[in-house]
């Protein structure tokens, strides 16, 4: 799956819609600090549905070591391309 | 009585399935209503459900998110299990007495949220025939 950065965030606005009861605008800079409904549990559905919508696998505390959407889109990418680091 | 059984995340394979057999009984549908007072007349007032077209009382849905739970804790993956959401369609209306086999087939395994994602169905009678159907997430502890 060949995809630039802008097309994964706009796929991870697609699954933020379905995840999130209220309206979260996703940018590069978006954090889980800034949305109050996103806690543990929620990050898991998401990383869940990631997962799934894009065909990718993580490694245990990959998720959690990227600081805002941006770098969890670089991480997708990474997985598209087939890059391990 | 029967002890849960005890899947670790690694023993899991994603395709893999899993099946139990439930029967709806006249005391789970009576303790449900007496518990939680869902005394709709479509689940006690044998006349209104087949005035509404029913063939007969029907059963709250809610037994068979019962019987689910049963099966997460107890059966697949068992003692380990947290059930993290659990999204169902109910596609049939189920009565006392009506046999149900659950079937649960392991659509994706999240390893970095020890996550298991399993796709279920409940099939009823000799037909299996589609009574509800869903998706649930269950994190699997360590221990």
């Amino acid at each position: 799956m060949n995809m630039t950065r802008s097309e994964v965030l706009e796929r991870l606005q697609e699954i933020f819609d379905d995840i999130f009861l209220d309206e979260v605008v996703v940018t590069p800079e978006l954090s889980a600090k800034q949305v109050e409904e996103w806690d543990s549990l929620l990050h898991i559905s998401l990383v869940v549905a990631v997962e799934e919508a894009f065909g990718v696998k993580f490694r245990v505390g990959e998720v959690e070591g990227t600081g805002n959407v941006g770098e969890f889109a670089d991480l997708i990418l990474k997985r598209l391309n087939g890059t391990n680091a | 009585m029967r002890s849960p059984r005890d899947f670790s995340f690694q023993e899991i394979e994603e395709g893999s399935e899993y099946s139990e057999t439930y029967r709806i009984g006249d005391e789970a549908i009576s303790s449900l209503t007496d518990v939680f007072e869902d005394r709709s007349p479509v689940h006690v007032d044998e006349v209104y459900a087949r005035e509404a077209g029913f063939e007969g009382r029907v059963s709250h849905g809610a037994i068979l998110n019962c019987f689910l739970s049963h099966f997460i804790g107890m059966r697949f993956p068992g003692r380990r299990s947290m059930l993290l959401s659990a999204n169902m369609s109910y596609r049939l209306p189920c009565y006392a007495g009506d046999e149900l086999v659950l079937k649960a087939v392991v659509k994706q395994k999240v390893e970095s949220a020890g996550v298991v994602v399993l796709d279920v169905r409940f099939l009823k009678g000799d037909r299996e025939e589609l009574a509800a159907s869903g998706r649930v997430q269950v994190k699997l502890r360590d221990v």
